[in-house]
């Protein structure tokens, strides 16, 4: 070995370098954590954020609405029971296929123009005609007349009850830039809060609008990170790196009770899970199979074990939050006759099949499946089970390529016509299951504007889809947010969107 | 992820520490002889059911008294299914994996290389160029485009697993082979009129065997991380068979608070491998005496 000549100047070298690197790495450690000053507030949520544009291909992601929510304003909202004045401050209806909307004065978009009847004109008809999850909710449109600037009148083909549970997801932007390509990055609304940055999947950075018509937000600014995994959300929430997270998994919550600093908040929402047979396929075409293989589900024991008190079991198709709920007869746990029915619809040892779930959809979703599977199995049912990345499960599924698939699911209008209306009529073709009487009674739905005649019609849509075991419907979802103490007045709704503007934070 | 260099075998006569380095190679190998003796025994000993949940216990900590009156040495998982159980489970697979992908790889890269080394040429060139090419990718990331077309089976996951690993026996024999074709005793044999085959299998074979069996040893612990690496991911065996691998992508959200789910399969997993390595260091020092 040489013996070193420079060894004082190697030693000296390290030392300076050791300091420098002990230095950035202490530098980045703190610009990383208890950054949230005195007025802003840092969020983290288990959706990721790909787009913020309204009209575009993400517009039933939960990210964005989360997001938009604060950026965007609707025409109107919709509360526990009824909806609400937003940008429209009243409504009537002049005849069974017109909605006639008087907009709200003085209201301008975060880039300072004013929003007219012009701009809802454009936004509503751009959501109609853009390909989009949401394009068929308005399928109902005939046209849009904006007679003057404070006026927006809505004329659909057919009477249709589902106008203003419509409107509560159609944001408002300005008419000049909504179909500009840049909008999805740089979105302009009306909202209490604007976009000073957005980068996809990572971070979007908000600041307040002081000139918003409503209450302006406390909140100087309001930041959503991306964090993808929930025990290093938690975390973060535990250290203060961020103030809120939702929706926290049934079983991380434990980890929360115990800290006094932070506070768990339990908000029942428009998310359930469902089970579908694909109707199309043999056994499924037999009501009997299907309804033995609900009867061979313990779904009180899959709800509590999994999901304690963050599941609500179901007792209609759609949860109990949303318009169009009702209370149908529940199936009994009972693998001995769901033994003997299977028995006489010709399965006497059972059958093959396979159950198909996209991966991360939701918190304990491949639990779900392995309980029920491992269920099945005790009434001779052999159930593979095939665990698919998002995209590709999206794919099988709307291409009717699987047996059996399990999912959650979100009322994203909290109107029963989002889920029954779009996805069972046979004409969805979304599982396979053909019932021209329940067809006519979910169109009847839709084209009624009398909202309790469109509830009792639901129900027997719900009967119907419940009998005849169309799915087997567990559990729905009951939310849990975790807020650090400093954070008042953070009210989430069952669609997972918090209104910030009403958020205070103390230092 | 090739083996370093290998010494080609020399004939010694090894004198008196012949017998301190077989009671070394013994202890070096008795980890893995009890691994084996759990992978084939346990399963009966102790069923494992992938299909079946016991929801009711689930997350259960070690030693904690179940539902139903018998107590839970390693702990259960969120499905409620016994750790113990799947960790014995999970060795007859990861071994089965391992022995069937060294065997399969190690027999058809060895056969590559020992051609390649012997007749040399243009087959030599273009095995060993198809073998750089393939060492161009990740060796991981190989194996996940092989998994993610191929669809989760153990069938599957061998098959993965010998593609992305023949390349290393290919080497190593067609290196044992280059050095000794140009041998005295090769060209005798070929004087005397023996065939290219009978060359290969009596006299080339037998100086290559040595160096193949220490990275045959060396390449069942890489198998073993890689089968536990593609499991992770979900592309390895399938949800109805147990794995390490699996194991330890079950407990990835729990490590805070059921930590046993992945600590105990991790560890398993860890023993299994170093317990190997030791032993093919163990063969390397012994080897040096041919067959």
């Amino acid at each position: 070995m040489r013996v070193s000549t420079t060894g004082r100047r190697q030693r000296r070298l390290a030392a300076v370098a050791t300091i420098i690197v002990t230095a950035s790495l202490l530098a980045a450690c703190q610009s990383g954590s208890g950054g949230t000053g005195s007025t802003t507030m840092r969020v983290a949520f288990s959706q990721p954020v790909i787009s913020l544009d309204p009209f575009g291909s993400n517009n039933a992601d939960q990210g964005l609405h989360a997001v938009d929510r604060q950026i965007f304003d609707t025409l109107v909202v919709r509360t526990d029971t009824d909806y609400a004045p937003s940008l429209a401050t009243a409504w009537t209806q002049p005849d069974a296929t017109s909605w006639s909307f008087s907009l709200r004065s003085g209201v301008t978009f975060h880039d300072g123009t004013p929003v007219t009847a012009d701009d809802v004109k454009a936004s509503i008809e751009r959501l109609a005609t853009q390909d989009s999850p949401l394009k068929s909710l308005w399928s109902i449109l005939d046209t849009v007349d904006a007679p003057d600037p404070a006026t927006v009148v809505i004329h659909t083909k057919d009477p249709a009850g589902t106008v203003l549970a419509n409107l509560t997801l159609t944001y408002i932007g300005p008419a000049a830039k909504i179909a500009s390509p840049g909008f999805g990055a740089n979105p302009v609304g009306s909202g209490p809060f604007k976009v000073d940055s957005f980068a996809s999947d990572e971070r979007v950075t908000l600041s307040a609008n002081a000139d918003y018509w409503d209450t302006p937000p406390t909140l100087a600014g309001l930041e959503f990170v991306a964090m993808p995994n929930a025990a290093a959300r938690l975390t973060a929430l535990k250290n203060g790196e961020i103030d809120a997270t939702w929706t926290v998994s049934p079983d991380l919550v434990d980890q929360l009770t115990g800290d006094p600093s932070i506070t768990v908040v339990r908000q029942p929402s428009y998310v359930y899970f469902f089970e579908w047979f694909n109707s199309s396929r043999p056994p499924f075409d037999n009501p009997k199979v299907r309804q033995a293989m609900w009867h061979a589900i313990d779904t009180e024991k899959i709800a509590k074990d999994l999901y304690g008190e963050s599941a609500k079991p179901l007792t209609s198709p759609v949860p109990s939050t949303v318009f169009g709920s009702s209370t149908q007869r529940p199936y009994t746990y009972d693998p001995a006759l769901a033994k003997r029915m299977l028995a006489e619809a010709g399965y006497p040892d059972g059958f093959s099949t396979s159950l198909m779930w996209a991966e991360d959809q939701a918190p304990l979703l491949r639990e779900i499946a392995q309980t029920m599977i491992s269920q099945w199995a005790q009434v001779g049912v052999t159930v593979q089970p095939v665990g698919l990345a998002q995209a590709t499960w999206l794919q099988r599924l709307l291409a009717l390529d699987w047996d059996m698939d399990l999912q959650d699911n979100f009322v994203l209008t909290g109107d029963a016509d989002y889920t029954l209306g779009r996805l069972y009529q046979s004409t969805a073709k979304r599982n396979g299951y053909a019932n021209p009487e329940l067809d006519t009674l979910l169109q009847k739905a839709r084209s009624t504007t009398d909202q309790a005649q469109r509830a009792d019609l639901y129900a027997q849509a719900s009967k119907i889809i419940w009998d005849e075991a169309v799915g087997i419907f567990p559990f729905e979802v009951v939310d849990t947010y975790a807020v650090r103490d400093r954070v008042q007045g953070f009210t989430p709704s069952p669609s997972r969107t918090v209104l910030f503007h009403t958020v205070t934070v103390s230092s | 992820m090739t083996a370093g260099p290998v010494s080609v075998p020399v004939t010694t006569v090894a004198s008196g520490g012949r017998r301190r380095v077989s009671r070394r190679l013994v202890f070096a190998a008795v980890p893995l002889v009890a691994y084996v003796v759990v992978a084939v025994v346990g399963p009966w000993v102790l069923p494992y059911d992938p299909v079946a949940t016991a929801t009711g216990d689930r997350l259960r900590a070690p030693g904690t008294l179940l539902a139903d009156g018998t107590r839970t040495w390693l702990g259960t998982d969120q499905l409620g299914r016994d750790l113990l159980a799947q960790v014995v489970a999970g060795a007859r697979i990861s071994l089965t994996v391992a022995v069937a992908t060294v065997a399969i790889g190690g027999l058809l890269g060895a056969a590559v290389g020992l051609l390649a080394g012997y007749f040399g040429r243009w087959w030599d060139a273009v095995t060993m160029r198809v073998a750089d090419i393939q060492l161009a990718f990740p060796g991981l990331l190989l194996a996940i485009l092989i998994a993610a077309v191929l669809g989760p089976s153990v069938r599957n996951v061998i098959i993965t697993l010998a593609v992305t690993r023949w390349v290393s026996f290919a080497r190593v024999a067609r290196a044992s082979a280059l050095a000794v074709r140009g041998r005295d005793f090769v060209a005798s044999a070929r004087v005397i009129g023996a065939g290219h085959g009978r060359i290969l299998t009596r006299y080339i074979l037998p100086q290559a065997a040595p160096p193949l069996l220490v990275l045959a040893a060396v390449e069942i612990g890489l198998v073993v991380l890689s089968e536990a690496s593609l499991s992770f991911l979900g592309l390895g065996v399938p949800l109805d068979e147990a794995s390490w691998g699996a194991t330890i992508a079950n407990g990835r959200d729990y490590l805070g608070s059921a930590w046993w789910i992945a600590t105990i399969p991790g560890i398993a997993l860890a023993g299994l491998v170093l317990s190997v390595s030791v032993l093919s260091d163990e063969l390397g020092d012994s080897g040096n005496g041919r067959a």
